[in-house]
C-alpha cells in the first residue's frame, strides 16, 4: 500500500498578521469560557474529543498570550497587558484549577462554509467533517481493525445480553433477552419498539397477545453486516434463547464483517515499506 | 481489562514496525490481571497522542537533545499514516471513535515539526492551517508564533 500523498499545501496563513488578528479576538472577547468536552462551548459531537487540559486551565491562557507578546504592536501589547492583569484578578491560577465552563464568552466552532471550501482545494479533505456529527473515518486500515474487534470482543457482549441482565444490550444488538419486556406491543421502550419495527428484517413481532420472535431472511439486510443464521456464536449454546439467537443477525459468526478482500491483501505485514516514505 | 480487545484490532500497525524504534507500542497500565501493551498514538482514555502534549519550547529543545530519534519515531508513526495530519476538521483514520483528528494532537505534532525536527519556518508556514475555534484557539495561536520564530531564526523579516 503506497502512502497517500499528502494534499496540496494551503495558502499562507500570514503569521504576523494572522497572530494579532487572532489575539485581538482573544482581548475584544474578553473573558473566555474554556474550551472543554462539557458541551456546553462548542456545539457538536467533535467536541467532545477536545479533552486538552490548556484550554480550560487559567494559567494557560496568560501562557500562550505571553509566547505571542514579542509579535504583538505596542498597542496590543499594551490591551494584552491589561487583559492578562484582569484575567489574573478574576481567576487567580494558584487558586482555579479550571475554569468555570458557564461564565465567559463562546468560543464558537471556525465557519467553514461552501465557498470557502470552493476556493481552497486543500480543503475539500474535510468536506465530511464539517457538519457537527462528523462520520466515522473509512480507511483500509480502520475497517481492518474493525473488522477484527468485531470477531473477538462480540460473543463476549452477545452472551450474557441473552439472559436476564442487559436485556437493553440485547435488543440492541437484535438479540432477544429473557428479561425483555413482553406486554403490549413494543410501546414501553425504543429498542423493542424497534425490534418490533424488524428493523434487521426479523424481531419482535406480536403474536397472541405477547411478543414472539420473528424469523427473517436468511442473511442480514443490514449494510456491511453479510451474517447469517447459521454464524450463531458457540457461547449460546444450551441457552433458552439459543433458537432465538440463532434466528437474529450475529457478527459473531465465522463470517467476517464484509471487506474487500484486496483490501485486506494490502494490510498484510511488510506491504509498507517505510524506507520508501518521501519526505516530509 | 476490555482495553485488550479493543487494542487487538489497533496492533495491526504495529506489523509495520521493522525494529524496536519503530514499534510504538509501550506498557501502559499494570494491573492484577496483567500487563496492557498499547499504543503510544492511539490511546484509548484520554484521548491523544502523548509525547508533547501540553509541552512548552523547554520541553521541545530537551527533547531535540536527548531523544530527537524516539520523539520524531513516533511522530512519524502518526503521519506516515495520516500526511494530511495538519488540516482541521479532516477525516482521519488514526485515533480510534473519532472522526476528525484532534486539535491537540495536530498541536503537539507541529511543535515537534517545530522545535524538534526544526523544519524550516516556510513548511511550518504551510501547515499553520486554520484555527479550530473562532476565537480563542491558542494551539493556532502558539502555532502562529513558533513559525515566526522561525523565521527569526532564518534571518528572514515575516512581517
Amino acid at each position: 500500500m503506497t502512502p497517500r500523498p499528502a494534499p496540496a499545501a494551503n495558502r499562507r496563513p500570514d503569521s504576523p498578521r494572522s497572530s494579532r488578528r487572532r489575539s485581538g479576538r482573544i482581548l475584544d472577547a474578553g473573558h473566555l469560557a474554556p474550551w472543554t468536552r462539557v458541551k456546553k462551548n462548542c456545539d457538536g459531537w467533535a467536541g467532545n474529543f477536545v479533552c486538552s487540559q490548556v484550554h480550560f486551565v487559567p494559567g494557560e491562557t496568560q501562557y500562550f498570550l505571553a509566547e505571542a507578546m514579542p509579535f504583538l504592536s505596542e498597542s496590543l501589547r499594551a490591551r494584552t497587558t491589561a487583559y492578562l492583569k484582569d484575567e489574573t484578578a478574576a481567576y487567580p491560577p494558584l487558586r482555579f484549577t479550571a475554569l468555570p465552563t458557564d461564565k465567559g464568552a463562546r468560543r464558537e466552532w471556525y465557519p467553514l462554509t461552501a465557498g470557502f471550501i470552493d476556493n481552497n482545494p486543500a480543503d475539500k479533505n474535510r468536506i465530511n467533517n464539517i457538519h457537527k456529527f462528523p462520520p466515522v473515518s473509512t480507511s483500509r486500515a480502520t475497517a481492518n481493525s474493525r473488522c477484527r474487534w468485531c470477531r473477538i470482543t462480540w460473543p463476549p457482549i452477545i452472551a450474557p445480553s441473552t439472559r436476564k441482565g442487559s436485556p437493553r444490550l440485547g435488543c440492541h444488538q437484535g438479540h432477544p433477552g429473557a428479561a425483555l419486556p413482553t406486554t403490549g406491543l413494543g410501546g414501553e421502550h425504543a429498542s423493542v419498539a424497534e425490534q418490533v419495527r424488524g428493523r434487521h428484517g426479523h424481531g419482535l413481532r406480536p403474536r397472541s397477545g405477547r411478543l414472539v420472535w420473528h424469523r427473517g431472511p436468511a442473511r442480514c439486510q443490514q449494510p456491511l453486516c453479510g451474517n447469517d443464521r447459521a454464524g450463531a456464536p458457540a457461547s449460546l449454546a444450551g441457552d433458552a434463547e439459543t433458537e432465538a439467537s440463532r434466528a437474529g443477525c450475529s457478527p459473531a459468526g465465522d463470517r467476517p464483517l464484509r471487506v474487500r478482500q484486496d483490501d485486506l491483501a494490502s494490510l498484510r505485514p511488510g506491504a509498507i515499506d517505510l524506507q520508501r516514505i518521501p519526505e516530509r | 481489562m476490555t482495553w485488550h480487545l479493543y487494542d487487538r484490532g489497533l496492533l495491526t500497525f504495529n506489523e509495520y514496525q521493522k525494529d524496536k524504534v519503530q514499534d510504538s507500542r509501550v506498557p501502559y497500565a499494570v494491573d492484577e490481571y496483567g500487563m496492557s501493551i498499547r499504543l503510544k498514538i492511539t490511546n484509548y482514555q484520554p484521548n491523544g497522542m502523548t509525547v508533547l502534549r501540553d509541552a512548552v519550547p523547554e520541553l521541545g529543545a530537551f527533547a531535540r537533545d536527548f531523544l530527537k530519534t524516539e520523539t520524531m519515531a513516533y511522530i512519524d508513526n502518526m503521519t506516515v499514516q495520516m500526511p494530511h495530519w495538519y488540516l482541521a476538521w479532516v477525516e482521519q483514520g488514526v485515533e480510534d471513535e473519532s472522526g476528525c483528528p484532534l486539535p491537540q494532537d495536530q498541536y503537539q505534532t507541529f511543535m515537534a515539526y517545530a522545535w524538534v525536527a526544526e523544519k524550516p519556518a516556510a513548511w511550518l508556514e504551510q501547515r499553520v492551517d486554520l484555527p479550530w475555534t473562532d476565537r480563542g484557539d491558542l494551539f493556532y495561536l502558539h502555532k502562529l508564533v513558533e513559525t515566526m520564530r522561525a523565521w527569526e531564526r532564518e534571518g528572514t523579516d515575516s512581517a
